[in-house]
């Protein structure tokens, strides 16, 4: 095990603090804006009551916007990941997948908080050269104490290749 | 059995800033080209999340039903820059008799206009 592999172990467990997001027609309507989905279900609330989900509900995957936030700012990097693991010099971080188990739908009027965890960190020899991959867990709860989505995201980690670092 | 594939794009820098905010997930990397450029990127990147919300979305129209999608697993295996347009395709690998439904478990994938398969994975959706 590498130096720093053993160094961000000692995340594995750490959990973030919560993270609050208020559910509204506008924050679901911009997602499917931003997506180009011009599903009716996102934004037109005669039209929804006419499906069989009876009203608006979000996309699957969406869990709320800059505009949803409660207890942190838009610009806040805690929306991105809770648990700040420090990056060592030179390192770089990339979004390498991300796993969502969907449980229930989203809506206007939902409350949503997320709680973050550090799940796990492993490292590989890669054809780029040494690569550190650690899972984050955010798990959001409505108001009603229902879990409705789990998303596990693998950060991958690594130290750029000498051919690249003149850009740096 | 193949799913019908949904396109979009060219997907521009201002789609990606606007995916940004309608996620609160601000990393310069998907909308500022100088930053990405500075850490070694050929230019502004693709949000990840914005090819598995595409992937959910090609997965809505063949389902019928957004909420049918239970679980999206995806590992993004290729960068994406602002300007591509991607194609979420995917097949039906299995189907199971559930007591709530029809399960069914798909691979699921993204290509950009090159060809190159930049995102692949699995959902499992649940038909009533």
């Amino acid at each position: 095990m590498s130096a720093l592999l053993e160094k961000l172990k000692k995340y594995v467990g750490a959990e973030s603090e919560p993270i609050v997001y208020f559910i509204d027609t506008g924050a679901i309507k911009f997602f499917a804006e931003s997506i180009m989905d011009p599903d009716p279900l996102y934004r037109d609330e005669s039209y929804a009551k006419t499906t069989k989900h009876g009203e608006i509900v979000a996309p699957p995957t969406f869990y709320g916007g800059a505009t949803s936030l409660g207890n942190v700012t838009a610009g806040d990097a805690r929306t991105v990941l809770s648990v700040d693991i420090p990056m060592p010099p030179g390192w770089a971080g990339l979004n390498a997948g991300d796993d969502f188990q969907l449980f229930a739908p989203v809506k206007p009027g939902d409350t949503l908080t997320c709680r973050e965890k550090v799940v796990d960190a492993y490292e590989k020899q890669g054809r780029s050269g040494h690569l550190i991959f650690v899972i984050r867990e955010k798990t959001f709860t409505n108001q009603h104490g229902q879990v409705v989505l789990v998303r596990r995201g693998t950060s991958v980690l690594r130290k750029p290749a000498p051919e690249e670092e003149r850009h740096q | 059995m193949e799913l019908p594939p949904l396109t979009k794009g060219p997907i521009m820098i201002r789609q990606l800033a606007m995916f940004a905010a309608a996620t609160a997930e601000f990393v310069d990397i998907h909308y500022d080209k100088d930053f990405a450029q500075s850490v070694g990127l050929p230019d502004v990147i693709i949000q990840g999340w914005y090819k598995t919300a595409t992937i959910a979305q090609m997965l809505k129209g063949w389902a019928g039903d957004g909420n049918a999608l239970k679980r999206l697993t995806v590992q993004y295996r290729g960068m994406d820059v602002a300007g591509n347009t991607l194609t979420a395709g995917g097949k039906v690998l299995r189907v199971s008799r559930e007591s709530n439904g029809k399960r069914v478990e798909c691979e699921v994938w993204v290509d950009n206009q090159l060809g190159q398969r930049t995102a692949t994975g699995t959902a499992i959706l649940v038909l009533s």
